[in-house]
């Protein structure tokens, strides 16, 4: 409808809301007493908003939430497996990435690139390259390779396994660094160790019996202390956190205890000025190695971000060793508590369990009605929830993390 | 008493499905009006709400509650919405819909026999029905602007949260979404029960 000139075109249906400033109200409130045109424009824009006013609220199906538990379930389910196929899939991409990477070093770029080869077991893919490689032939397609073997290990969450060669072996290919403080490189695999597909730092306790616990297939590694088989919803699982860590026991398994973990996390970040930050970075590596951990993300660029993982009982000497690399500032360590947070988040888990179990009996004797499956549905979600609550606890306290930022403190050698 | 909906957001992240269940509860009925005022038809709206919901699950561990989680939860479903009528414009509408699609003859016979209801609370309906339908036939921004202003009384402040536009330009959807719906009951008016004719 249309309004007077002296109202700017929405002016009218702002008023009515109330949503014009205060001196502008009362102008409006007496131009509208006193012009018919718009006293007739407003009279309609409020027929209008009466109107949609009046409209009653709906009530929503009666089946909404019921039809939409059940679609929560399937996401969850859906979440779950995606998580665990990417779980299994990255060390896959990553022992990929590793043996493309050996053929290619081992076809193209010669003897002269990898120096020296030893197979150990040890997880993680690290490629240095000094000058003299990077300025000959196929410099690019080396660096592109090298950044991406770099990624292939990078960005994923802390308790997951590295990429690893077949068998669990690792690559490490290097030429003589000008600073000579580069890794020695090694290809290795089948080792003991690797035919479990362990890929996992040896400090780790492993055993057999491990394993059929953990309810890993096809030897999967089990990541953490206290891992727990994934998608095993209905069997008993019993943990037991004490000062000396975090035990689990699965149905009629052995009561000795399957892994320990103090479950405190360790957290550290610095900054670390050094004269060169290749070399610091692979000094950094080797400490890393030394203690059973691996560098997490590590790029070339200079002064770019490195992240260490390393086993819990290793996280203060690697981190005292990586300050010993450069001149550490701004050093900060966090080492919360977990166990109250996992003693609780486990004992709702087992009074879950034990209240489920109390339904599935009912079922089984014939006692159960629709009302009771329909609590056991919303127990096993319960647990479900519970499980994975747990499970990101256990990650935060598998591997102590060291973020070390890297300060130059003289610029990098020519021809890097 | 009730836990707040930022109590039950950090319970939902921590993993506790039972949470988001919580919440669906508190907002179904005002996410499903939404979806009905939008859509126009109860089996769009049931699906919409639905998807609002799963979404809204799906995107939690992302929410870092820089807005209240009312305001983020429409800001969901008002993106579905838009989602909603791309999705759904090949499909036939029902209901009310056919019945005025032909504006010739058969509106007519229809009209007749609404003005003919004895009952108070029918012509209601038919009252709202036919408001739901021109309010159908409005552009879509500004259809959701009036939705969520005067049927789902939000401020200006929170309409240019939900829909992330100016303030200014809530002001102005509105306007003219009021503006062209007072139209279109001024052309259909013979969709109206008398007592709204009169209006």
């Amino acid at each position: 409808m249309a309004t007077c000139d002296w109202l700017v075109e929405d002016e009218l249906s702002a008023y009515l809301d109330r949503e014009l400033p205060a001196a502008r109200t009362t102008e409006v409130e007496g131009h509208v007493a006193a012009c018919v045109t718009c006293r007739e424009a407003l009279a309609g824009l409020q027929v209008v908003r009466d109107m949609l006013r009046t409209l009653p609220s709906v009530t929503p199906p009666p089946h909404l939430v019921a039809t939409l538990q059940g679609r929560m379930s399937e996401v969850r389910r859906r979440q779950r497996v995606g998580a665990e196929r990417r779980r299994v899939l990255w060390p896959l991409a990553g022992a990929a990435a590793a043996i493309l990477l050996v053929v290619f070093s081992l076809n193209f770029l010669g003897p002269a690139l990898v120096r020296h080869v030893a197979g150990n077991g040890q997880a993680g893919v690290t490629v240095a390259l000094n000058e003299e490689t990077r300025a000959g032939t196929g410099t690019d397609s080396v660096s592109r390779l090298d950044m991406d073997a770099r990624l292939q290990g990078g960005g994923r969450t802390p308790g997951s396994q590295p990429p690893v060669a077949p068998g669990g072996g690792a690559v490490t290919s290097e030429g003589p660094g000008s600073d000579g403080a580069a890794l020695p490189g090694r290809v290795g695999g089948n080792d003991k160790e690797g035919d479990k597909g362990a890929g996992q730092p040896q400090t780790k306790p492993t055993s057999e019996g491990e394993a059929a616990i953990s309810g890993q297939a096809g030897g999967t590694p089990v990541t953490g202390p206290a891992a727990k088989g994934d998608g095993d919803s209905t069997g008993s699982v019993s943990r037991e956190v004490t000062a000396a860590g975090v035990q689990e026991q699965r149905g009629a398994e052995p009561a000795a205890p399957v892994q320990t973990t103090v479950p405190v996390a360790h957290r550290a970040s610095l900054t670390l000025q050094v004269n060169n930050p290749d070399v610091a970075r692979n000094r950094i590596a080797a400490a890393a190695q030394t203690a059973g951990g691996r560098v997490e993300v590590s790029y070339t660029a200079a002064a770019g971000p490195v992240s260490v993982l390393v086993p819990p009982e290793r996280f203060t000497e690697t981190l005292e060793t990586i300050k010993a690399v450069g001149v550490p500032v701004a050093v900060t360590v966090e080492e919360p508590d977990l166990s109250a947070q996992y003693q609780q988040t486990l004992s709702k888990l087992q009074s879950l369990e034990k209240e489920a179990a109390s339904y599935r009996q009912q079922l089984q004797g014939g006692q159960g009605t629709a009302y009771v499956r329909q609590l056991l549905a919303l127990v096993e979600q319960q647990k479900l929830a519970r499980e994975q609550e747990l499970k990101n606890l256990e990650e935060q306290f598998s591997w102590g993390v060291i973020n070390i930022t890297l300060q130059g403190r003289e610029p990098a050698a020519p021809g890097r | 008493m009730s836990l707040s909906d930022e109590d039950l957001v950090e319970r939902v992240k921590a993993g506790e499905a039972a949470a988001f269940e919580a919440l669906v509860i508190r907002y179904q009925k005002a996410l499903f009006n939404l979806a009905y005022r939008y859509t126009g038809n109860r089996e769009d709206a049931s699906d919409l709400a639905q998807e609002i919901f799963i979404r809204a699950y799906q995107s939690m561990p992302g929410f870092r509650q820089e807005a209240t989680f009312r305001t983020w939860l429409y800001q969901i479903a008002t993106n579905l919405c838009r989602d909603n009528r791309r999705r759904r414009s090949g499909r036939p509408s029902i209901s009310l819909d056919e019945v005025i699609a032909t504006e010739q003859g058969e509106v007519d016979r229809e009209l007749e026999d609404w003005s003919q209801s004895p009952e108070a609370l029918v012509e209601s309906r038919l009252d709202s029905e036919a408001i739901q339908k021109l309010l159908n036939e409005l552009p879509r921004e500004y259809r959701l602007a009036v939705i969520l202003r005067d049927i789902e009384g939000f401020t200006y402040d929170e309409i240019a949260s939900i829909l992330r536009c100016s303030k200014g330009t809530v002001r102005s959807r509105l306007n003219r979404g009021r503006h062209l719906l007072q139209e279109k009951i001024t052309a259909n008016r013979e969709l109206f029960t008398p007592f709204l004719r009169l209006m």
